[in-house]
């Protein structure tokens, strides 16, 4: 099996791994940005490019010793070149071609929405096409059929915010801190979300999404609340929306299953560390008889084994990246690397 | 066999060698640091003859200068230097471009331009071997160091591309000349020269100070430092 070096510094996770295969993960070394964030309540890109750079070569450090190898035992460099942060993805994509050009070994350019996908292929050998595919995290809701070949088709996606979007602006506005997911899905178990009904957008007819109704629509109710000299407990609140915002994920995810005539489903990204998301995907896989594969929380949020894994075809058909290959900050799922107009540094 | 960086400036500048630069290669052309210094040191190599296995050091321009240009570079040093197991060595871009004009009595004064209206300067005074730091790294107005220029009263060459886009600041002060435009921007080369020197005495930059210098906070914490500020008095 080829053993694989992944870099990943698209957003606010600095990660390295070792993946010896696409199922057997030897290390997988995150450095969270988290607290670099938490004081401006969302991700500053020129704070992550520089903590990324900093801490570069420490990660990367760590995945070779955590895995027991040196560079001359790998077979090549994986690296996240988009969609992300220019300034981020740059600090990640240097690093890569210095260690491929300094260790004699080919790269692989990697987009980070197809390694959330592939980060199911991690722990899961049976996973495979024909497939739904709900991709949820800070900056992406779509839904993604997988083809003959893992050909992917967009099938719908958010009009506005992404659903991890709406999540850490209504913590913002409870006062509950960055990043809102883990907070509000915690929070969520102490309450009744049938006492904070909210209203679901569902765009009929389509497979795409909209959230940034939702946030708006809790500050009202609120709002409503205390009009009638009612007090509503945090826990309440997160309940609601957390249901409401779930309940569209859920049935929009099943409503593709079906249209689509396909035997399974798979949960990426990071909001598909999501508790309460994952128990209702679960509940109705069950009900209507469809597979549902879902990757362990530690493989939802941003790492670098799932972009080596995503790496692992392409190496084992010998198919590799030239030392100029540029970073692409808005790459779109299952758009080819080679056809963007390369976009080159940013300025700054 | 040494490799060095330099992308702190609009131009990329790359070169290898031994006790002595043997191949360099520069592109000015802006942001394009990230695509053409890694393809640029590995033609280097092959057209020298360097096999990547000779590896001994590399010597990385840490800034200040370009954000981008910083991160590219020191993020591509690492990258070799952690697989090679090789040492990083830094340099700041104005060492680079003092050292490079030190054959004059003057004064040296690195100007780079840092935009809005600011440069990133220092001032260096040639010693046997090399030169010596009186003053700086910083960030200031043009007027600033040209007021600090006056002060000293004496003569001072001017190096680099912030001198010239800030002509109007320097150009009325007679004891003060511009140096040619071989100098504007910090080169490689130079890093190699001086890394050569360093590599000798066994002088390595510990990883956890291998950082951009940036002189400069990023936008979002000057505007949140000013929101608690302004918090703080009302
Ligand atoms: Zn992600």
């Amino acid at each position: 099996m080829p053993l694989i070096l992944g870099i990943e510094t698209s957003c606010d996770e600095t990660a390295a791994a070792v993946v010896d295969g696409v199922h057997a993960v030897r290390s997988s070394i995150v450095a969270s940005q988290h607290e670099t964030h938490a004081p401006f309540g969302g991700v500053v890109p020129e704070l992550a490019a520089r903590d990324h750079v900093e801490r570069i070569d420490s990660v990367v450090g760590d995945a070779l010793v955590t895995a027991g190898c040196v560079p001359r035992d790998l077979d090549a460099v994986a690296v996240t070149v988009g969609p992300g942060l220019a300034g981020a993805l740059l600090v990640g994509v240097a690093a890569a071609k210095g260690f491929a050009l300094a260790a004699g070994l080919p790269l692989v350019a990697v987009n980070h929405l197809e390694a959330h996908i592939a980060s199911n292929r991690v722990e899961h050998p049976d996973f495979g096409p024909p497939a739904v595919v709900l991709l949820v995290s800070g900056g992406h809701t779509l839904l993604a059929r997988l083809g003959t070949g893992w050909a992917i088709e967009v099938l719908g996606e958010t009009v506005d915010d992404a659903v991890g979007e709406a999540y850490d602006k209504v913590a913002r506005y409870l006062g509950l801190g960055y990043p809102g997911g883990p907070v509000i899905d915690s929070m969520a178990g102490n309450g009744v979300a049938a006492a904070f009904p909210l209203p679901r957008a569902m765009l009929d007819d389509s497979y795409d999404f909209s959230f940034s109704g939702l946030k708006t629509a809790v500050v009202q109710r609120i709002r409503r609340v205390e009009a009638a000299g009612e007090t509503v407990d945090d826990a309440t609140v997160a309940a609601g929306f957390q249901e409401a915002a779930v309940d569209v994920l859920v049935t929009k995810a099943c409503q593709a299953v079906e249209g689509e005539g396909v035997p399974s489903c798979a949960l990426a990204g990071g909001v598909a560390a999501n508790s309460h998301l994952r128990a209702r995907l679960d509940a109705v896989a069950a009900e209507r008889g469809f597979r549902l594969f879902v990757p362990s929380p530690a493989l939802c949020a941003d790492n670098a084994a799932m972009v080596a894994a995503a790496a692992d075809p392409r190496v084992a058909r010998g198919d590799f990246d030239s030392l100029d290959m540029a970073v692409f900050p808005s790459l779109r799922l299952g758009e080819p690397i080679s056809a963007r107009r390369r976009v080159r540094d940013v300025p700054g | 066999m040494i490799v060095a960086l330099s992308t702190s400036t609009p131009v990329t500048s790359v070169a290898l060698g031994r006790g002595e630069v043997m191949a360099a290669a520069v592109l000015r052309r802006p942001h394009a640091h990230a695509e053409f210094a890694a393809p640029a040191l590995q033609f280097l190599m092959e057209s020298a003859g360097c096999d990547v296995s000779h590896l001994t050091g590399v010597a990385v321009d840490r800034g200040p200068g370009l954000f981008t240009g910083l991160r590219v570079g020191l993020a591509t040093a690492k990258g070799l230097a952690l697989a090679a197991g090789v040492p990083i060595t830094v340099f700041t871009s104005l060492d680079l471009m003092a050292f490079a004009a030190r054959h004059v009595r003057h004064l040296i004064c690195p100007v780079i331009d840092a935009r809005r209206d600011e440069v990133f300067w220092g001032l260096y005074r040639a010693v046997p071997g090399g030169v010596e730091q009186v003053e700086g790294p910083a960030v200031s107005s043009p007027e600033a160091v040209a007021a600090e220029l006056i002060a000293r009263a004496e003569e001072v060459l001017l190096v680099g591309d912030g001198a010239r886009t800030y002509e109007p600041a320097f150009g009325h002060l007679d004891h003060v000349a511009f140096a040619g435009p071989e100098l504007a921007y910090p080169a490689a080369e130079t890093a190699l020269e001086l890394a050569v020197e360093r590599f000798a005495r066994e002088e390595f930059t510990p990883p956890a100070e291998a950082h951009p210098l940036y002189l400069r906070r990023s936008d979002a914490e000057i505007k949140w430092e000013g929101r608690r500020e302004r918090e703080r008095r009302t």
